[in-house]
């Protein structure tokens, strides 16, 4: 059975405990504005440029099979309208800055793939995490491939937004042995008009979660002026009540790096809108190097954790 | 950190360039005339030291004393006399002795008055057996000792000056008493090391500190003397008495002072030495945040987590230390190379990652290098090798070439030798006893031989074997020829060099199909290099041993080849000792120590870290110390032998290169040793730079 995914990073350091390899799946249903990895949203493979460092040479278009080979004049980074992915503008790059982002790979190479990392997840614990993208649009293949190695005897864990059909969702985490899940926004209208779809499928998917005996890690990613109030944590953290088999809530400080990733894209996964152009209007990187806002105060850490250590539930910002 | 520690460490930091510092005019020194090297060296110290006397400096926040007053040591040979004595056998580097590690703790437990009695006692045998080579030395270690005695009374005395009856106190009983206390035994071990810089002798190693310094705090702890945190806080000072002087100190670049130390590992029966000091020096580096002492730490596959955790947050600061040994590897390495069982389990570095034996070791063990690419190159250029009909014949020359290599550096140095360093013999075991300068030899007198480049040598014999074996689309002369001109116009072959081909660490490939992986190709040049050395006798009756260090021919050697079959082109550096090559993606830094742990690195022990760049953001989570940790132990599992982790952010690095005045404290790791940024010239910077490009994640 095929999948397409975008990534194999091994150890990757935020996914679970041990020394472990993600697997980010492409391909995802949500459309948030803040998007970390914005070449995960499409679901078939893309063309990825990096125009900076491109020398002009035009040696992409000569290649090109999309028909569109007239000089323009200008040698720029070129882009097929048609791309097909076809990768032959990659190769012919004298200075590589094209890849193709998603690669189609059936269960069978991907466990051989992940097997040889094997040494490492038994040196010190350790394992296979589904990410994305949204691992659970490709659900029935994810559950494969966690069967696959949790016969190989490695440990696996998804990492999801959550959003998907209840039969994919139960599919997913029970083949997995941990579930690390978002909470982007507890209301649906609001969760709408940031990522482009309501957020229902993922509360019933979350009471699934709860119930189930899979221990889970739910994240909360910190947009400023979106999720982050006092009254919108506090509604997060009332969702999570009477969850047994929660590790602990982990909330993630804003990061603008998803932004620049953007302009690597041939066709943009999420278009510019008004809105959009809002958004980034008030959350553009402070600096052109550290894409990061000002660090957290102890004091703003302790007012964003109040709501979760008022219920008792392990919490920490990241 | 104390607040007086806080003050103290402001003060270490203005000390290290002061302005106060006087020049001395040696000009009147009566060493013209005196033909003994071993007087000569005894004038020298004396005088330097009868210089300090006069101007004893003690800061009102410090208990454990000594400050360099004089900033040039008087010159023990004139220019002129050196380059004549040049013409009788080869003098390495300055020509006297150093990148040692003395044996301090005998000392600091007998006394400078016991080991005078010592001397006085073999000077009597010397004097019945007419040994006059005998007396001159005995006589130049006990003016040493004379004048290091009569350093510290000055000090002494300038503390009842200044009503520090504790610091007086101290010095009542040491040097010339054995220390009883941590304290005296700080106290004492600062002097010793001072005075062995003033003696000339430099890149001393601190050796391990934990196992000769543990005694004396653990009998303060015990009886109450000593609390853990007033122990913590004179630790600290006594860390930071390292930095004071390094502006002094002679090396390559600012940083390159070799004050290299130990901690943990095993004992000489084998058994785990690790003690709460060990953990105690970690803590006191994170807190002093300065590039020296330069820790380094004895690991291996049985490590407990909490050592490599507590290890890690020293990491995590970015100070460029600690590097770590595998005892597990260098142990056995070591062994077989001749080393008794029990001196191997005592090793510690000489000034970067040099594996040698505290007290017992007079190598040198960076007396020159191989350059990997060269030898590549070397082939490529010949007519045999362009006629090489596959693969394996080509390897096969670069064998034979490594072995000339061998062949050229042993015999250009038939005749080496290098100046006396009386008091410090006084720190080598069985000088004393012997009656003979540790210039002239001690226990291991083994020659040490760098390895540069190993990785883009590996990864231009892969494109060789992908672009002229497998695929024909070059000739092994037309390589030779684009190698010559730069690839000038040779994009396309550039690309499919730089970018399809393999790489060690980096897109390794396996054997299959009688095409050799990248592994395979680093396994035979390890092997070869070893080989190579094996069996040769040095002229200091030691042996050879090599390794997989660069020190500095990273920058020096990329200069005398032109560009590599790999894609790097000439001038573009290689990377430190034993890395990837510079300005490609990795996969990750798991894959890098697959790759480079694949060689049996127990035959390359003269050291060579393994060094992996880790982006500062890893340690945004807490539990990424815990990974970091796993990660050096996965190393030590792997049977890898040194490894150096950096924390760095490019930006801060361009950052400091736009601003130097913002970032004078920015610590960066060069070679074998840490240094700030700011202070290192461009090339070294622009190295570093490169190096950040590759840290995880990417």
């Amino acid at each position: 059975m095929i999948g397409t995914i975008f990534e194999i990073r091994e150890f990757s350091l935020f996914d679970g405990p041990g020394i472990r390899t993600t697997v980010f799946l492409k391909g995802c249903p949500l459309r948030c504005l803040w998007c970390h990895n914005p070449e995960g949203i499409r679901e078939e493979p893309e063309l990825l440029v990096n125009p900076h460092l491109c020398r002009k040479c035009g040696k992409c278009r000569a290649v090109c099979p999309s028909g569109e080979r007239k000089e323009s004049g200008e040698r720029v980074p070129f882009r097929g309208t048609s791309c097909n992915a076809c990768g032959r503008c990659v190769q012919a790059c004298p200075v590589r800055i094209r890849r193709i982002c998603g690669e189609r790979i059936d269960d069978d190479a991907l466990v051989k793939r992940l097997v040889r990392h094997r040494s490492f997840f038994e040196a010190e614990g350790g394992g296979v995490t589904f990410s994305g993208g949204e691992p659970l649009l490709q659900a029935q293949w994810v559950a494969l491939c966690a069967q696959r190695l949790r016969a190989e005897g490695i440990s696996t864990a998804v990492e999801t937004s959550g959003y998907a059909s209840q039969k994919d969702y139960r599919q997913v985490i029970s083949a997995v042995d941990l579930v690390i899940q978002d909470i982007k926004h507890p209301d649906s209208a609001i969760h709408k008009r940031w990522t482009g779809r309501s957020n229902e499928p993922i509360l019933r998917n979350l009471a699934i979660l709860k119930e189930s005996n899979i221990p889970f890690i739910i994240r909360i990613p910190l947009i400023p002026g979106v999720n982050d109030s006092a009254e919108d944590l506090s509604a997060a953290a009332s969702l999570l009540r009477g969850s047994d088999k929660l590790l602990r809530v982990e909330l993630l400080p804003f990061h603008a790096g998803g932004r620049a990733k953007r302009s690597l894209l041939s066709t943009p996964s999420i278009p510019d809108t008004p809105e959009s152009k809002a958004f980034w209007e008030c959350h553009a990187p402070t600096s052109h190097d550290a894409a990061a806002i000002a660090p957290l105060t102890q004091p703003q850490t302790e007012e964003l954790l109040r709501p979760f250590k008022s219920l008792a539930i392990p919490c920490r910002v990241a | 950190m104390t607040p007086k520690l806080e003050r103290l460490r402001d003060w270490t930091w203005l000390q290290k360039d002061s302005a106060e510092r006087i020049d001395v005019d040696w000009s009147g020194l009566p060493l013209q005339s005196e033909s003994s090297r071993c007087k000569r060296a005894a004038i020298c110290l004396a005088a330097i030291l009868q210089a300090e006397s006069e101007h004893p400096f003690i800061h009102p926040d410090e208990r454990i004393v000594l400050t360099r007053h004089v900033r040039n040591l008087p010159k023990r040979y004139s220019d002129e006399e050196m380059a004549e004595l040049r013409k009788t056998a080869y003098f390495h580097e300055m020509g006297v002795v150093f990148n040692l590690s003395p044996n301090y703790g005998a000392t600091l437990a007998a006394g400078l008055d016991a080991r005078r009695e010592e001397v006085l006692s073999r000077r009597e045998t010397a004097l019945r057996e007419g040994d006059s080579e005998g007396i001159e030395f005995l006589d130049a270690v006990l003016s040493g000792i004379d004048a290091v005695c009569s350093l510290a009374e000055a000090y002494r005395l300038k503390a009842l000056e200044e009503g520090r009856g504790d610091i007086a106190e101290t010095l009542a009983q040491v040097p010339r008493k054995p220390a009883r206390t941590f304290l005296e035994a700080l106290q004492f071990l600062r002097i010793l090391h001072f005075s062995l810089w003033c003696e000339g002798t430099y890149h001393n190693g601190i050796g391990r500190f934990d196992q000769f310094i543990w005694p004396y705090l653990k009998a303060d702890l015990e009886s109450g003397r000593l609390g853990r945190d007033e122990a913590l806080e004179l630790l600290e000072e006594f860390f930071l008495s390292f930095n004071r002087d390094t502006g002094l100190y002679i090396g390559v670049q600012q940083g390159d002072n070799g004050q290299s130390m130990m901690l943990g590992g095993v004992d000489r029966e084998g058994n785990d030495a690790v003690n709460p000091l060990t953990y105690m020096a970690l803590e006191a580096c994170c807190e002093v945040k300065l590039i020296d002492p330069k820790i380094n730490l004895r690991i291996s596959a049985q490590s407990p987590i909490a050592l490599l955790e507590k290890a890690t947050q020293l990491t995590r600061l970015g100070l460029g230390f600690p590097q770590y040994a595998n005892d597990d590897v260098v142990i056995p390495g070591l062994v077989r190379l001749g080393y008794d069982l029990a001196d191997a389990r005592d090793y510690t570095v000489a000034a970067c990652w040099e594996f040698i034996i505290p007290g017992r070791g007079m190598d040198i063990p960076n007396i020159d290098a191989v350059c990997f690419p060269a030898v590549v190159n070397t082939v490529l250029h010949s007519r045999e090798g362009q006629n090489a009909k596959s693969f394996e014949v080509f390897l096969e020359l670069v064998h034979r070439e490594i072995r000339s290599q061998a062949d050229l550096i042993a015999q250009k140095l038939q005749r080496v030798d290098m100046l006396p360093c009386p008091f410090t013999s006084l720190l080598c075991d069985g000088r004393i006893e012997k009656a003979r300068d540790a210039a002239q030899g001690n226990r291991y007198n083994n020659f040490g031989v760098h390895g540069t480049g190993i990785a883009p040598a590996v990864d231009s014999l892969a494109a060789l074997q992908k672009t002229v074996f497998q695929e024909h689309s070059v000739t092994l002369a037309e390589m030779a020829a684009v190698c010559d001109t730069n690839f000038q116009g040779r994009d396309d072959l550039l690309a499919e060099v730089k970018y399809d081909s393999p790489r060690l660490g980096i897109r390794d490939s396996e054997t299959e199909n009688g095409v050799l992986g990248t592994k395979e190709i680093a396994k035979r040049l390890i092997a070869w290099f070893a080989e190579s050395w094996e069996g040769r006798v040095n002229c200091r009756g030691g042996i050879w041993r090599c390794g997989t260090g660069s020190a500095m021919y990273y920058v020096r050697h990329p200069n005398e080849i032109p560009a590599s079959p790999d894609g790097r082109l000439k001038g573009e550096p290689f990377p430190a000792n034993y890395a990837p090559s510079l300005g490609y993606p990795v996969q990750g830094p798991l894959s890098v120590i697959d790759a480079f742990t694949a060689p049996d690195l127990t035959r390359v022990v003269n050291g060579g870290p393994l060094t992996i760049e880790l982006h500062d953001s890893v340690f945004r989570e807490p539990e990424s110390i815990t990974k970091v940790a796993q990660m050096v132990r996965y190393f030590a599992k792997r049977g890898g032998h040194q490894l150096q982790i950096n924390t760095i952010n490019r930006d801060q690095l361009l950052d400091a290169q736009r601003h130097p005045e913002k970032w004078r404290h920015l610590i960066v790791r060069v070679w074998g040793w840490s240094g700030y940024f700011v202070e290192l010239d461009r090339p070294y910077q622009d190295q570093i730079i490169k190096r950040a490009e590759m840290t995880f994640p990417a």
